[in-house]
C-alpha cells in the first residue's frame, strides 16, 4: 500500500499540479472566444416611446366580505367608506348570570364596552400633536345573542370558522338597532373610551342563564373621522363589563361601593366596509379595503411599434408561437393625475401598487410588480408611483405584465393590470423604497418609508382613466447583427 | 499532506470546467465511453481480453472470469488559441462506469452508464473595456444505459459474439447571463437596467427518435497471439427537445418556446487487432469509422450563432501496447503492475478538426484478488482549420477503479 502511495505522489500528482498551474486564462480571451462563436459578451438596451395609449375598458371592483382583524380595528366614515366593527363575544357564568337575573340586580344592571384607541398608531400618524380628539360620537350599536347551555355549547361556536363566520356576517340578523352617545376624549395616547352599551341589550343579558354567544356590531355613519382602536390580539385588548350590582358599604361613616362585574373579551373582530359613494359613473379607487382598478391596455400600438423597431411581424407565430426573440427589461406606464392632497385619509401621499396578470403554466395568475428605482428622479421630485402628492403625472412599472404580453402576444393573451392604493409614504424622496427597523434601544436606526398602517384614503381617477397615457419600454434583443 | 494537496487540487476542479470548446453547440466532444485502460493504450485495444468493457467490440467480454465493477474519474485541462488569444480551462468527467458479471458458459453480462458525447464549460468573464459581464454555461451529455451480453461459441470458444443495447438518455443546457449596454439609451434612462441580468436559457433533453435504444453487435476471434473482431454499431437519430427562453431570473413565468433537433448518427464500423508476440507483451491497432452524410443543427437560437455544424467522415485509428503485469502475488510490485503506452488520431465528426493523442497509462494492483487502480495520462493536440473553432492543446488524467467480488466463484480451499 506504501508503494501504491507513493506511486500516486510521483506518478500522479506532478500531472495534476501541470495541468493546474501551467495553463493560464484571461477574461479578454474568452470575450474574443464568445465573439468567434457569435455569442455577445453584454445585451444592448434599446428604448421605445408608445405614445396616445388610451384604455380600453377599466372598472373598479370592491369586495365586501368582511375582513377579520385581529389586532386594529377602525370605526367611523371615511373617504366614502363606512367602516363597521363586529366583536364576537361568547362566554359562559351561570352562578354570575342567577345573581345577573336576581330582582335584587334590577337597578343596578349595567354593560360597557371598553376600547383602546390604537396609539402606535396615532403616534406613526402624527396625531400626538394635535390631541385632545374630542367628538359626540353618535354609534349605531346592533347586536345577535344566542344562549346555550353547558361547555358543548361554547365548543360550537368556538369551531365556527372564521371564513364562516365572516360569511354569515353579511345575513346577520341583528336583535335590535340602538343609537348611543359615546362621548370620544382621546386626551393622551394611552387614554381608554368607554360606549355604554344600551338597556335593551343589558335586559336581554338577563336572559342569559348559562352560556351565551354575543354579536356585537358598531357603526358611526356620521363620524367626522376613522377611529382606530387595538384588537383581540393586541396587547391591550377591548373587552365589555357586565355589572350585576353595586353594594355600598358603610364604614366609620365612609360609604365605599364594590360592585359585581364580569369582563368579557371578544375572541374575534372582523371589519365590515360599505361604499357609500353616490355616484355611479365615478371612478374611484379606496384603500384599505379589498377594492382594486381593474385595466385592460389596447396592444396595437405596442405591437406595431416593435414592429418598426425590429422590422419583425408581431405577434409572433412561427413554431408554437412563443415569443423569445427579445425581452422586456422594463416597462413603464405614465397617466396624467392631479397633484391634490383631497381623499389622503392623513394627509400623506398614498403608493399606488400595480399587479399585471402573467401566464403561470397556462393559466392567467395575478402578480404583483415589483418596482425599479430611479433615484436621481425621486431625490429630485419623488417617487413617480404616488397620488396625494405634488406633480402631474402617476408612473407605474408593468414589466411582468408586458413581458408575459408579449411573449405570448399570438396566443390571445391580454395586457390587463391591477391597481390599488398601498400604504401612506412618511418618506417620499427617499430613495429607499423598505423600512429599515434599527435595534429597539436606539429608534433613531430605523427608518420609516411607508406608515405600517393601512390608509382608508380615496382617489379619484374619473377625469384622468379617460386621458392619454404613455408607455415607455426599455428592451433587449437576442436578434443577431444580420436579422 | 497529501490529503492537503488531493483537497486542494479538487476544489480547483470543481471552480471551472470544459473538456473542449469545440462543438459544444453541437454535440459535444466524442468520448466514446473511454476508461483509464483504453486512454492509456490510446484508445487501441478493442482486440485485447480482461481489461472490462470496451464499447467498440462488447464480445470480448465473454472472455471475462471475474465479477468487476469499474469507475472511470477523468480530468483533463485544455488551452484553446486562435489569432493570438489563447483560452485555457479544465474539466471533470466521469466517462464510463460499468459492472461485469461473468456467468461462465452462459456468457457474460454487463451493465455499464457509458458516456458518448461531454459539452461542458462554465466561465464568467469580465470584460474591462465595456464594464459588462458575460458568463456562459455549457451543461450537456449524451449518456448511455447500456446493458451487453456475450457468449463465446458452444464448439468454437475462441470466437464469440457479443451486443449491446445503448438506451440513450442524458440532457443539455446552455446559459448566457449578460449584463446590459447602455450606450444606445439616453444617460436619464439608463437606470431602468441597472442589474439587470439577462439570461438566455436552452434546456433540452436527449433520447432517440422512434426507439428505445440503438444497438452494437460484434464478433470476436481469441488466437492464442492474434485476436481480431468486428462490430456494426447501427445508425441512429438523436432527438434532442430544446426549450428556449430569456429570463431574468429562475422565477420569471415567461413560456419558452420548444423545438427539437435531429442529428443523424450514422453506422459505425469498428475492427482490431490485438498480437501478443512475447509473453505478457502485446501489441494492437483499432479503427473505427463512422460517415457522417449529413450536417448537424446546433442548438444556436439566437444572436449571431451559426445553426449549423458541419460534419466529415468521422475515424479513429489507433495503436498501442501493453505488458501485462504478472499475477503472482509474491512477485515484485513493479512486475504486478501492467505498463501501457498508445497513439491516436482522430478525425473528429465536425468539419476540418482532426485530433492526434498519446496516452501512457499503468494499472496498478491493490491488493490480490484482482482489485486495481488503472492511471492514463493523456495529451495531444486538436488541430482545427476554422474560423470559429480555436486550435485546442490538451492534457488529462484519467483514474479508474476497478472493485472484484468473488460471486461464482468456488472458495479456495486452504490446506
Amino acid at each position: 500500500m506504501k508503494k501504491v502511495c507513493l506511486f500516486l505522489l510521483f506518478a500522479v500528482l506532478p500531472p495534476l499540479a501541470l495541468v493546474s498551474c501551467l495553463f493560464d486564462s484571461s477574461g479578454d480571451s474568452l470575450v474574443s472566444w464568445l465573439d468567434d462563436q457569435g455569442f455577445p459578451s453584454n445585451y444592448a438596451v434599446q428604448t421605445v416611446d408608445i405614445d396616445s395609449i388610451y384604455l380600453s375598458s377599466y372598472e373598479v371592483g370592491f369586495d365586501s366580505t368582511p375582513r377579520k382583524q385581529l389586532y386594529q380595528g377602525v370605526l367611523g366614515t371615511v373617504s366614502g367608506m363606512k367602516h363597521d366593527l363586529v366583536f364576537d363575544f361568547c362566554f359562559r357564568d351561570k352562578s354570575f348570570f342567577a345573581k345577573f337575573d336576581a330582582d335584587s340586580a334590577k337597578d343596578f344592571r349595567a354593560a360597557f364596552l371598553a376600547l383602546y384607541p390604537d396609539s402606535g398608531f396615532y403616534a406613526q400618524a402624527g396625531l400626538g400633536d394635535s390631541l385632545p380628539i374630542e367628538e359626540a360620537l353618535t354609534v349605531k350599536v346592533s347586536w345577535a345573542l344566542d344562549t346555550g347551555a353547558g361547555s358543548a355549547y361554547l365548543d360550537s361556536v368556538g369551531d365556527i370558522k372564521d371564513s364562516v363566520w365572516l360569511a354569515g356576517l353579511r345575513q346577520l340578523k341583528y336583535a335590535a338597532t340602538v343609537d348611543t352617545v359615546m362621548k370620544i376624549n382621546i386626551t393622551d395616547l394611552d387614554s381608554a373610551l368607554r360606549l355604554d352599551l344600551p338597556d335593551t341589550l343589558v335586559q336581554a343579558l338577563s336572559k342569559v342563564r348559562d352560556a351565551a354567544h354575543l354579536q356585537l356590531r358598531l357603526s358611526a355613519p356620521d363620524s367626522k373621522r376613522l377611529y382606530r382602536f387595538y384588537g383581540p390580539s393586541s396587547d391591550i385588548t377591548p373587552f365589555m363589563r357586565v355589572k350585576a350590582y353595586t353594594k355600598t358599604v358603610v364604614s366609620n361613616g365612609d360609604a365605599s361601593t364594590s360592585d359585581t362585574y364580569k369582563n368579557i373579551w371578544p375572541f374575534r373582530m372582523a371589519i365590515v366596509s360599505t361604499n357609500m359613494e353616490t355616484c355611479s359613473d365615478c371612478v374611484v379607487l379606496h384603500g384599505g379595503v379589498l377594492e382594486s382598478l381593474l385595466v385592460d391596455i389596447p396592444t396595437t400600438r405596442i405591437l406595431s411599434a416593435l414592429e418598426n423597431l425590429y422590422g419583425d411581424s408581431f405577434p409572433y407565430t412561427e413554431g408554437d408561437s412563443m415569443d423569445v426573440r427579445q425581452a422586456v427589461v422594463l416597462a413603464r406606464l405614465t397617466m396624467p393625475r392631479s397633484s391634490s392632497t383631497d381623499g389622503s385619509e392623513l394627509g400623506f401621499p398614498v403608493q399606488v401598487v400595480a399587479a399585471s396578470f402573467v401566464d403561470s403554466n397556462g393559466k392567467d395568475v395575478e402578480s404583483g410588480e415589483s418596482y425599479k428605482l430611479n433615484k436621481d428622479y425621486i431625490l429630485e421630485k419623488g417617487h413617480p408611483n404616488i397620488v396625494f402628492f405634488g406633480g402631474d403625472s402617476l408612473s407605474l412599472q408593468i414589466t411582468d405584465g408586458l413581458r408575459s404580453y408579449i411573449n405570448r402576444a399570438a396566443t390571445g393573451a391580454k395586457l390587463r393590470v391591477v391597481l390599488r392604493l398601498g400604504y401612506s409614504m412618511l418618506a417620499p424622496y427617499d430613495t429607499l423604497y423598505y423600512d429599515h427597523a434599527g435595534d429597539d434601544d436606539d429608534d433613531d436606526d430605523s427608518v420609516h418609508i411607508f406608515m405600517d398602517y393601512l390608509t382608508y384614503s380615496r382617489f379619484d381617477f374619473t377625469h384622468y382613466i379617460d386621458k392619454k397615457m404613455h408607455l415607455k419600454l426599455w428592451l433587449a434583443t437576442k436578434r443577431g447583427d444580420d436579422e | 499532506m497529501i490529503r492537503k494537496s488531493l483537497f486542494s487540487v479538487l476544489l480547483f476542479v470543481i471552480a471551472a470546467n470544459s473538456a473542449s470548446l469545440i462543438g459544444l453547440d453541437a454535440l459535444g466532444k466524442s468520448t466514446d465511453g473511454a476508461s483509464s485502460v483504453t486512454l492509456g493504450r490510446g484508445y487501441s485495444g478493442g482486440a485485447k481480453t480482461g481489461d472490462g468493457y470496451v464499447q467498440w467490440n462488447p464480445s470480448n467480454l465473454a472472455f471475462e472470469e471475474k465479477v468487476s465493477f469499474t469507475a472511470n474519474l477523468s480530468y483533463e485541462g485544455v488551452v484553446a488559441s486562435k489569432h493570438g488569444n489563447s483560452y485555457s480551462t479544465y474539466s471533470f468527467d466521469v466517462p464510463s462506469i460499468f459492472l461485469i458479471f461473468p456467468m461462465k458458459s452462459f456468457g457474460t453480462f454487463s451493465l455499464g452508464i457509458i458516456e458518448q458525447y461531454t459539452s461542458n464549460m462554465n466561465e464568467e468573464v469580465s470584460d474591462s473595456s465595456k464594464t459588462s459581464l458575460a458568463d456562459i454555461e455549457y451543461q450537456g451529455s449524451v449518456f448511455e444505459l447500456t446493458p451487453s451480453y456475450a457468449l463465446r461459441l458452444p464448439f468454437f470458444n475462441k470466437i464469440s459474439l457479443g451486443v449491446t443495447a445503448h438506451f440513450v438518455m442524458g440532457g443539455n443546457s446552455r446559459e448566457l447571463t449578460l449584463g446590459a449596454d447602455n450606450s444606445q439609451v439616453a444617460d436619464e434612462d439608463a437606470w431602468a437596467t441597472n442589474s439587470s441580468k439577462l439570461t438566455d436559457a436552452v434546456d433540452g433533453t436527449w433520447k432517440i427518435k422512434d426507439h428505445p435504444a440503438y444497438y452494437t453487435a460484434s464478433a470476436f476471434y481469441k488466437g492464442r497471439r492474434a485476436s481480431y473482431y468486428f462490430s456494426y454499431t447501427m445508425a441512429h437519430t438523436l432527438k434532442n427537445e430544446l426549450k428556449y427562453n430569456l429570463q431574468f431570473s429562475q422565477l420569471d413565468t415567461l413560456v419558452p418556446t420548444t423545438t427539437s433537433r435531429c442529428i443523424d448518427v450514422p453506422t459505425t464500423f469498428a475492427t482490431g487487432v490485438s498480437y501478443n508476440f512475447k509473453k505478457r507483451h502485446n501489441i494492437m491497432a483499432d479503427f473505427m469509422f463512422r460517415g457522417w452524410d449529413s450536417n448537424i443543427e446546433n442548438i444556436a437560437g439566437s444572436w449571431n450563432l451559426s445553426d449549423t455544424t458541419y460534419t466529415q467522415n468521422e475515424f479513429v485509428a489507433a495503436i498501442g501496447y501493453e505488458r501485462d503485469g504478472d499475477d503472482a502475488f509474491y512477485n515484485k510490485f513493479l512486475q504486478r503492475v501492467d505498463y501501457r503506452l498508445g497513439a491516436w488520431v482522430r478525425n473528429w465528426y465536425i468539419s476540418n478538426v482532426t485530433e492526434y493523442g498519446v496516452g501512457i497509462g499503468a494499472g496498478i494492483p491493490l491488493g490480490m484478488r484482482g482489485t486495481k487502480v488503472d492511471v492514463a495520462i493523456q495529451g495531444g493536440v486538436r488541430n482545427a482549420d476554422s474560423e470559429s473553432v480555436w486550435n485546442e492543446k490538451f492534457l488529462g488524467i484519467t483514474i479508474g477503479l476497478t472493485g472484484v467480488g468473488n460471486w461464482g466463484n468456488n472458495p479456495k480451499k486452504v490446506h
